[in-house]
């Protein structure tokens, strides 16, 4: 009896130190670029480092707001996020509905063909595509961005609506019929409320993908004002004085609608990803 | 049926109507009519620019001038008797396989921890979860500042636990390749923890409870029931991580590519095309990596298939 309960507490101290060490190694980073986004001139530079600060000080967001375009940065990130998004996830559910419904000789081809698109690295593609964009004049352009970024959510978005679409029983459809729906009445009120969860998770996925990326951005965007938030924030890093609080409240900027986002639709993820990206 | 009769919101006076002739297509024309849309897009903007890369490689493109003439095979071969390149190639293997061996690691020890239940789960799966929203750019900036040598938080705690005649520079050229495979780790381990929490939530505990019974203690319940039921996972997650991590370019680049100490082949291709305004030079390290992701995938796809076959 003795032994067990010891085992028990054993087993639960492991449990405890795991924990708290994950807390802390996941949790630190974000915990220090908040604090140094507001910690005063005084304490930046001091060594050892200050854990805490007593006299918060929001200077880098004003700085940032005052001396730099973040608001441009900000609303050219927030517009190509949502037109990528936007297309990928209509063309994508479009498209996975077609394949799980009416199946056509190379409708598997297309499958395959779309899970090598998935595996295609950016570095990859991009290198071609500033050549293409470039000739098209598509360099400089919200449209290039997005559809580059749309291309690369919808192989992605495929693979993972496809399961969802095809965990929706015929029968269900086959009711909708009876009851006198045709097929777009039929997809829109019965299909995609069922494929709901799998829409959410592809559409936070590609407007992640766009939101995050620096790759691309800086390949096909060369003039400030079209600059996104990932390029802008590396372009004031590279300048000649780092002004670190400054350089976090972006940080911090630009990772609050991303952790909002996940904060709100982290059970669909999990379930999509669960479902989806991984077999 | 008569639930889902309920769930659907379909006008009651279309019944009344009887069905109504309709003009019939064959199916095969919706099909490929719901495709197109997704079909151009990935035809325009990911298998066009793929045919034009192969042209590029064998041209002495350059990144910004109309300069455009061929050259034949002179990039690749230039590109293999170059020793900086099989340098880069043993660097990205590395790079790749020690950041993947880790996260695989970890992040089952991860999925199980969260796999128990304790109070204030819910919070700590987020916090779990959160470094892989994180975009690149902030995850280097935040590491380097962390790591900085003279003010960095973690070269402080390092000094502290270690102490050395003089604080660790651990962005100094012969320490930031291990610095970057721990922030990589730090990042991408998240969705390990995702894809084997999910298939941990498939295993039927009563099958864990009965070997519990059975007097089998936590580390041979693990290595007789719970991980022969993961090895599928882990075998795909090797392959598509290892994939994911061979041609990652954002957080190798902005934490520690831009000088040659980690100049791994996504970053060589990008330092060629922009830096040295090769595109044609930088188009054949592309087609390398281009190659090697092929014949990742068709592994990865024959793995899959036989898989969904034995389940079938």
């Amino acid at each position: 009896m003795t032994t067990a309960l010891h085992r028990l507490s054993r087993v639960r101290w492991y449990l405890v130190t795991g924990i708290v060490l994950l807390v802390a190694i996941n949790g630190f980073p974000f915990y220090w670029m908040a604090l140094t986004s507001v910690k005063p001139g005084t304490e930046l530079f001091s060594y050892p480092p200050r854990f805490i600060t007593t006299a918060p000080d929001f200077g880098g967001f004003q700085r940032l707001f005052e001396t730099t375009n973040f608001l441009t940065y900000a609303k050219n990130s927030l517009i190509i996020a949502t037109g990528a998004t936007v297309l990928s996830v209509v063309v994508s559910a479009l498209a996975a509905y077609g394949l799980t419904r009416f199946p056509f000789p190379g409708s598997r081809a297309f499958s395959t063909a779309i899970l090598y698109a998935y595996t295609f690295a950016p570095i990859v593609i991009v290198v071609p595509l500033y050549g293409m964009f470039r000739e098209a004049g598509l360099i400089n352009s919200h449209l290039g961005m997005i559809l580059a970024y749309a291309s690369f959510g919808v192989p992605f978005s495929l693979w993972l609506l496809q399961p969802f679409f095809r965990a929706i029983p015929g029968e269900l459809e086959e009711a909708a019929f009876v009851d006198g729906a045709n097929r777009v009445k039929s997809a829109w009120y019965v299909v995609f409320p069922q494929a709901l969860p799998g829409l959410i998770a592809v559409s936070v996925f590609t407007f992640l993908l766009a939101w995050e990326d620096y790759l691309f951005a800086r390949v096909l965007i060369t003039r400030d004002d079209l600059k996104t938030l990932p390029i802008a924030l590396h372009d004031l890093y590279n300048a000649s004085l780092q002004d670190w609080p400054l350089l976090m409240a972006a940080a911090v900027l630009i990772n609050l609608p991303v952790l909002i986002a996940f904060l709100f639709v982290q059970k669909y993820l999990v379930a999509g990803w669960g479902a989806g990206a991984i077999k | 049926m008569s639930l889902t009769r309920t769930t659907t919101p379909a006008p009651p006076r279309a019944r009344a109507d009887g069905p109504r002739p309709r003009r019939r297509m064959p199916g095969w024309f919706w099909g490929a009519l719901l495709l197109s849309p997704a079909f151009l897009l990935v035809a325009g903007v990911i298998a066009a620019p793929i045919a034009y890369l192969v042209r590029l490689s064998f041209t002495d493109a350059h990144a910004y001038l109309p300069k455009f003439g061929s050259v034949g095979f002179d990039n690749y071969v230039a590109l293999l008797r170059a020793p900086h390149f099989w340098d880069s190639v043993r660097t990205t293997v590395w790079y790749a396989g020690l950041t993947v061996g880790l996260q695989l690691v970890l992040g089952v020890l991860i999925a199980l921890l969260l796999h128990q239940r304790f109070r204030g789960r819910g919070v700590v799966r987020l916090v779990a979860l959160a470094p892989y929203m994180v975009p690149s750019i902030v995850v280097a900036l935040v590491f380097r500042w962390l790591l900085d040598p003279t003010t960095g938080a973690y070269s402080w705690a390092i000094d502290k636990v270690w102490p050395g005649s003089e604080p660790p520079n651990l962005l100094s050229p012969n320490l930031i390749f291990w610095s970057l495979v721990a922030v990589s780790v730090w990042m991408f381990t998240p969705f390990i923890v995702i894809s084997v929490l999910a298939r941990l939530q498939t295993i039927d505990p009563s099958v864990v409870e009965a070997a519990t019974v059975d007097g089998a203690g936590a580390w041979r319940r693990f290595w007789h029931i719970v991980l022969p039921e993961l090895k599928p996972v882990l075998y795909t997650l090797i392959l598509l991580r290892f994939m994911f991590m061979f041609t990652k370019f954002d957080v190798v680049y902005l934490f520690a590519g831009t000088g040659t100490e980690v100049r791994t082949l996504p970053v060589l291709t990008f330092q060629r095309i922009f830096g040295e305004a090769r595109l044609g030079s930088g188009a054949a390290v592309a087609m390398v990596l281009f190659v090697l992701l092929m014949i990742f995938t068709t592994v990865y796809l024959r793995t899959l298939y036989r898989e969904r076959e034995e389940t079938a």
